[in-house]
């Protein structure tokens, strides 16, 4: 190349990063500066118009949504966009600040605890094993659930079911649900899948699709398409989780970093407040109030 | 020679038989997607927002997000697409750089889009801080239609007779003065017809925004909001639902999209027809 | 005076934008993606059996053979099918067959890649599951869905090479007394042979890059199919699908790595292509 052409190039570059930085110091983007926290009992505290994002576990999303929803209600000219990205990618945008309120439904691991965030445990779930409506299995055991999912068991006929091999659905890597089921069924067996769907209606999706198929969501997902399986006799409900007899549970998250501002602060205490609470049970939820 | 005449004549067929192929592929494909919609599209189906996750309601958020996207993409990609085209056709001449660049353009057009995703996605969202908005999925487009633009630029430049020029430079005429008031006017018709591919092209990428948009339903307020572009809406409905609702409005949302690519090739043809009547 | 030299000097830089976007591609994509290769090791990553981001195991090899798979069986259909339009368009067809196909063409070729998937979701997996065996999410559905997105490229890539032969040619075969046949298959394909074939790696880069419509019809298990009726993932699928939920820490720059193998492949196949068309 000439050595005139590096003076276009560089003219380029310069202006390309010098507009990407202007934009970036008048963006709205970071989280507005730190007011003086409200009093978390004034009932509905004015919140000063702007916008908060949430986003993270596709699980807490569905919640997340119908929350957000009756929240801008409340409170005309607020905005909570909710984003479903996965727990990982939720508790990693909450640390770098791309969202201001992570969700995650599974609990912070490894070096995650160190990074500062503030955990809101906003309710408590039941992770549901799910079948196709057709499928004449109504319940496994806990280690039947395991050897399907490891690989061991290949055939419903070996559950009681129909000569079917069985499709086995799972999460992508990076999903919370996926995690906390592995975590709790696998005991540290690597998952032998057919099939790798992306998202809770991914999978309830192919689930839906497929007589053959088994996978498993947040049991706020489980609607008529699917079907949910008893696993040593429990149904997979709030009922179950709160009397302690279903084991495949885990909390929903909420995760900020450093200094909360009045509208984090305000959808946070209307989501732990009774009206959020209420609304959480009403989506087969545990409450935590 | 009887051989030679039933092998003409089997050819032949074989020739008929895979262009009918393709013409019943893509009938099945528009029919089937059309199909399907029937019912489901109608004023109320462009002009509500959505409810219950898509389930409900219409796509007005979402047409909006894809407007807005087209809109940033073709501001940002026109003026350089064509700059540089006029470039490489007016001034560089046989410059090595021109052939440089060039086999940029075509490289560019090579590379996948969700490697214009990851770029995006490093560059924009997180290097400069842009979030997923409207902004970051919008200069992502743009890098990914320019091409688009300058190709165009230069083929409908290439076609302005040399003549022009020349008239032009004996009345005196400066070299800018001739590339703006006789070769651009003259070349303006084949100019807007890859504007207008760039656009089709923007409206339908799906890969390289949603690692750059996010996938808020909402009506943005900034250009920095999230939004869900309907190629975007249809993917997250066609691998997350079995709702009847919500497939109905996937399969809305898949024939307003190929409308879309419809009217554009019908718009490019059209100016095109005109241009080259114009032309001789 | 000055202002021309301030319009060149622009235009100079509108030019270099593609470039110069292409630089920052590699720059951005490479300094991410780079790094973990090198801690992983060249040869474990491309050749590595295991994809367990969760334990930080990242192989890629499943996904390269899949890539390549999906690519070849999609080409295998729709290379005849493509070439033989190509030929129909360019010497047999009656001129009402070409004013009918050409657009038809361009309108495959706008179609977002979203709306092809979508349908290969709706129509080839169910069909495949029920007729042939599920999980209908399979190498076979992807290949047909990939197939019908290569044949524009294909078709009028190869349609040019084949006009682009000198008519002379042509003439000296039917002087000869050879059929149109024998003269296509004898003197234009052959002499066409490399434009065709760049059309044919082209439209290979396009099903390589495909991102939308393999995700949503793969099945996107990284291991090494044993059937065409198997699901496989493929490299743009695998960067989609898990940078979509964008992770942290090796597993992203795991994910730009496969971005920077993903690059290097269709680069190379520009490369390629380009030489072929300029040896024509």
């Amino acid at each position: 190349m000439k050595k005139g052409m590096w003076i276009p190039i560089g003219i380029v570059v310069l202006v390309a990063i010098g507009i990407g930085v202007i934009i970036r110091a008048v963006a709205p983007q970071v989280p507005p500066p730190p007011l003086p926290a409200v009093t978390p009992q004034v009932p509905l505290p004015p919140l000063p118009a702007g916008r908060i994002v949430v986003g993270g576990s596709s699980s807490v999303y569905v919640v997340a949504v119908h929350l957000a929803e009756r929240f801008m209600d409340k409170h005309p000219g607020v905005v909570v966009e909710t984003h479903s990205v996965g727990s990982t990618a939720g508790i990693v945008g909450a640390r770098e600040g791309t969202f201001h309120i992570g969700m995650a439904s599974r609990w912070l691991r490894r070096d995650e605890p160190g990074w500062g965030l503030r955990e809101f445990v906003i309710c408590h779930d039941a992770i549901a094993p799910i079948v196709h409506p057709n499928n004449p299995v109504r319940g496994l055991t806990m280690k039947q659930l395991k050897k399907i999912f490891t690989g061991e068991i290949t055939n419903w006929n070996k559950v009681g079911g129909e000569n079917l091999p069985i499709t086995v659905i799972i999460r992508e890597a990076g999903s919370g649900t996926r995690d906390a089921f592995e975590e709790i069924v696998h005991e540290g067996i690597d998952p032998v899948p057919t099939l790798i769907l992306v998202g809770t209606g991914g999978v309830r999706a192919g689930v839906a699709g497929d007589p053959s198929s088994i996978s498993y969501v947040a049991s706020p997902a489980v609607d008529p398409t699917v079907r949910a399986l008893e696993i040593d006799g429990v149904k997979p409900d709030a009922a179950a989780v709160v009397a302690g007899d279903w084991a495949i549970a885990r909390p929903f998250l909420f995760l900020t970093m450093g200094e909360l501002s009045p509208l984090e602060q305000g959808f946070i205490d209307f989501v732990l407040g009774s009206e959020g609470q209420q609304m959480v049970a009403d989506e087969g939820l545990v409450r935590v109030d | 020679m009887i051989s030679a005449h039933i092998n003409e004549k089997i050819a032949k067929l074989v020739l008929w038989i895979s262009s009918l192929t393709i013409l019943a592929i893509l009938l099945a494909i528009i029919g089937f997607v059309v199909m399907r919609s029937i019912g489901i599209i109608n004023l109320e189906f462009i002009f509500s927002m959505p409810r219950a996750g898509g389930r409900e309601g219409g796509i007005l958020s979402m047409i909006i997000g894809t407007l807005c996207l087209i809109a940033i993409s073709t501001t940002v990609a026109s003026p350089i697409g064509i700059g540089g085209g006029i470039y490489l056709t007016e001034y560089a001449g046989e410059h090595p750089l021109s052939k440089i660049i060039t086999f940029g353009a075509e490289w560019l057009a090579g590379v996948p889009s969700i490697i214009f995703g990851l770029f995006g996605f490093a560059f924009f969202v997180v290097f400069l801080g842009w979030g997923f908005s409207i902004l970051s999925g919008g200069m992502v487009l743009a890098c990914m239609i320019l091409n688009e633009t300058i190709r165009t630029t230069q083929e409908s430049i290439k076609a302005v007779p040399a003549s022009y020029r020349e008239a032009s430079y004996a009345l005196g005429a400066t070299k800018w003065q001739t590339v703006s008031r006789v070769v651009l006017k003259s070349a303006a018709p084949g100019i807007l017809t890859g504007i207008i591919l760039g656009i089709g092209r923007a409206a339908g990428e799906t890969a390289a925004i949603m690692l750059t948009v996010g996938s808020f339903m909402a009506l943005p307020t900034s250009l920095f909001s999230s939004v869900r572009p309907m190629s975007l809406h249809l993917y997250l409905l066609a691998i997350a639902e079995v709702h009847p609702g919500a497939i109905a409005r996937a399969f809305g949302t898949a024939t307003l999209l190929v409308l879309m690519v419809l009217i554009v090739n019908l718009s490019v043809h059209t100016i095109m027809r005109r241009y080259t009547r114009a032309l001789r | 005076m000055l202002k021309e030299w301030i319009i060149e000097k622009s235009l100079i830089v509108a030019a270099m934008v593609s470039f110069v976007i292409i630089a920052f591609i590699i720059m951005i994509v490479f300094r991410a993606g780079v790094p973990l290769i090198a801690e992983v090791g060249v040869g474990n990553f491309l050749f590595g059996m295991d994809w367990r981001p969760e334990r930080e195991i990242f192989g890629i090899f499943p996904m390269i053979i899949g890539t390549l798979l999906v690519a070849l069986f999609s080409m295998l259909i729709s290379v005849p099918l493509g070439i033989l339009t190509a030929i129909f368009l360019a010497e047999v067809a009656p001129e009402i067959m070409r004013n009918i196909l050409r657009p038809a063409i361009e309108l495959l070729a706008g179609i977002p890649s979203v709306v092809y998937g979508f349908v290969g979701l709706m129509v080839l997996v169910p069909f495949i599951r029920t007729h042939l065996g599920p999980p209908g999410f399979s190498i076979l559905a992807g290949s047909i869905v990939l197939a019908i997105m290569a044949l524009p490229t294909i078709i009028t890539i190869s349609e040019d090479a084949i006009k682009a032969v000198p008519k002379s040619y042509k003439e000296a075969s039917f002087a000869v007394g050879a059929t149109h046949w024998q003269t296509i298959k004898n003197i234009i394909l052959p002499a066409a042979r490399s434009g065709i074939l760049a059309g044919v790696v082209l439209g290979s880069g396009r099903a390589i890059g495909e991102t939308m419509a393999a995700i949503m019809v793969l099945g996107n298990l990284p291991v090494i199919p044993t059937s065409v009726l198997g699901p496989i993932r493929t490299l743009t699928a695998n960067v989609a699908m898990e940078m979509a939920y964008a992770p942290h820490g090796p597993h992203r720059q795991a994910l730009f790595a496969t971005g920077v193998v993903l690059f290097i492949v269709v680069s190379i196949l520009v490369v390629i292509s380009n030489r072929l068309r300029r040896g024509q």
